[in-house]
């Protein structure tokens, strides 16, 4: 899996934005804010991790079981995919 | 840091007062209790929301009554907001450069570097400045890559695409700002001589000749409608960021536009609101003009159109040449040839085109028969008292 976007990203305080740049800075949705979870993930995948290494980073880093870690990525990635801005 | 005024209470004093310490990077030493709302309802219309939300979530136990939950929410709305039309604004520059396209941009899009995060700094629009030379190919350029043509108003013409509006102008004032001020004609002489460059195609103005661009800025909005704290917020930020500045140079040609009494005005709001030192002698106004001027300043929000008569607003405009409202509204639908020669240049040639220019001026405009229909009306309705304290508080102004 690999991030398909043009991006960069902006910290201001504890709010997370991914925002899309090039042509696809004028879509409708081009910025996606995330949380503290969603960008070690969206940063991780920036880096072409997989399943596991995303699903050992996000309980190393975070509070949760992996069973729910693992959750919260899928979800988020099914999202991403949905979006086109993560390909197989 | 100064103390803004007694002990803080008035929900006025709060805010100016936690916009100070914003400037200078400090815990506010107050708790916000009963006036939140005011205070929120304040930062709205001067459009400094985004950074009251900030403080908010710095010092969350300054704001007692407002969880700190709901700031970071508003907050995320506007910096998305922004940091889109920033990104936008971005795709916008290298569309201008890969054109070869000079260009500089000023007011918010570049004071919007310094706040401690850019996105707190909110614009409606962005204005650049270009070389008339290049207006059809810049118009070329922005139509093939999709932007929407919204106002061709000589020397300003604006473009919308995504979330941004993009104001291009060839000329950094359109018209005198007033009878009293000289100013078109030295914003006119030479902006591109008082750059720097910052990329392939793009320049910036030096400090000094921004700084009294802004304040022209702010005695355009006086003359028209009124200009709120946010104006002055920049100001004070741009001298905590430029201790270098040519102070020679800036009151030289804040003395050259007749500027000079207004900026004497700033100068003083800006010591005792955000407590910036100007490093230069200047003759301070009295206390109650002063005081005048800050009320003036906060009552009626960013650009002066909150709490404030729009019938007022116009007839002021219009009294200082002594019309009736009958005639004023006259004026406003078919203005006079020596109005619209500024915009309309075929004008300055053939000035028996006036009738040409009023159609071509309807369809510009795109404005509709009721919104006419409004401004006649409350033109009509104006309260004299009002239409009388603006134009003494503009004439105070030195404008």
């Amino acid at each position: 899996m690999k991030i398909n976007v043009e991006y960069k990203i902006r910290r201001i305080l504890d709010i997370n934005l991914i925002i899309l740049t090039g042509p696809l800075v004028w879509e409708k949705n081009a910025i996606l804010p995330v949380s503290e979870t969603g960008m070690l993930i969206w940063e991780m995948l920036s880096r072409g991790t997989d399943l596991a290494s995303l699903e050992r980073a996000v309980t190393d880093e975070f509070d949760v079981e992996p069973s729910e870690a693992r959750k919260d990525i899928l979800t988020f990635i099914r999202y991403l995919i949905k979006r086109e801005f993560l390909i197989k | 840091m100064t103390a803004v005024m007694g002990n803080k209470r008035e929900p006025e004093e709060q805010f100016i007062y936690i916009i100070q310490c914003f400037i200078h990077k400090v815990r506010p030493d107050i708790q916000v209790i009963g006036n939140s709302g005011k205070l929120r309802y304040l930062a709205g219309i001067h459009g400094l929301t985004a950074v009251l939300d900030y403080i908010n979530i710095l010092y969350p136990d300054v704001f007692p009554e407002y969880p700190k939950e709901e700031a970071g929410r508003s907050l995320t709305r506007a910096a998305c907001l922004m940091a889109l039309k920033n990104a936008q604004m971005e795709e916008t520059e290298k569309l201008l450069s890969g054109h070869g396209i000079s260009y500089i941009p000023f007011k918010g899009y570049v004071l919007k570097r310094l706040y401690p995060e850019p996105e707190l700094r909110s614009f409606g629009d962005v204005d650049i400045l270009i070389h008339s030379d290049d207006r059809k190919k810049c118009n070329d350029c922005l139509l093939n890559a999709g932007y929407t043509l919204c106002k061709d108003w000589e020397p300003v013409y604006s473009y919308r695409k995504g979330n941004l509006y993009l104001e291009v102008h060839t000329e950094l004032l359109d018209t005198e700002i007033s009878s009293r001020v000289r100013c078109r004609e030295f914003f006119k002489k030479d902006p591109w001589g008082n750059t720097v460059q910052t990329g392939y195609c793009r320049q910036e103005f030096s400090a000094e000749y921004h700084f009294l661009y802004l304040i022209a800025h702010i005695a355009k909005h006086i003359s028209g409608s009124g200009a709120g704290i946010r104006m002055y917020l920049d100001l004070a930020l741009f001298l905590e960021h430029t201790p270098e500045m040519d102070w020679n140079w800036l009151i030289k040609a804040l003395e050259e536009t007749r500027l000079i009494h207004l900026s004497s005005h700033i100068f003083l709001l800006l010591e005792r609101c955000f407590g910036i030192k100007i490093p230069v002698e200047y003759d301070r106004p009295e206390d109650e003009k002063y005081l005048l001027f800050l009320e003036y300043t906060m009552e009626a929000g960013t650009f002066g159109f909150e709490n404030r008569g729009r019938g007022s607003i116009i007839m002021k405009k219009k009294s200082v040449e002594e019309s009736g409202p009958v005639a004023v509204i006259m004026e406003k639908l078919f203005p006079s040839a020596d109005t619209l020669k500024a915009r309309y240049r075929y004008l300055q040639k053939a000035p028996w085109l006036l009738p040409a220019a009023w159609v071509h001026r309807f369809i510009l405009t795109g404005r509709k028969a009721t919104s006419h229909m409004q401004e006649a009306k409350a033109i009509m309705y104006a309260d004299p008292e009002e239409t009388e304290r603006l134009i003494r508080i503009q004439e105070e102004l030195g404008l």
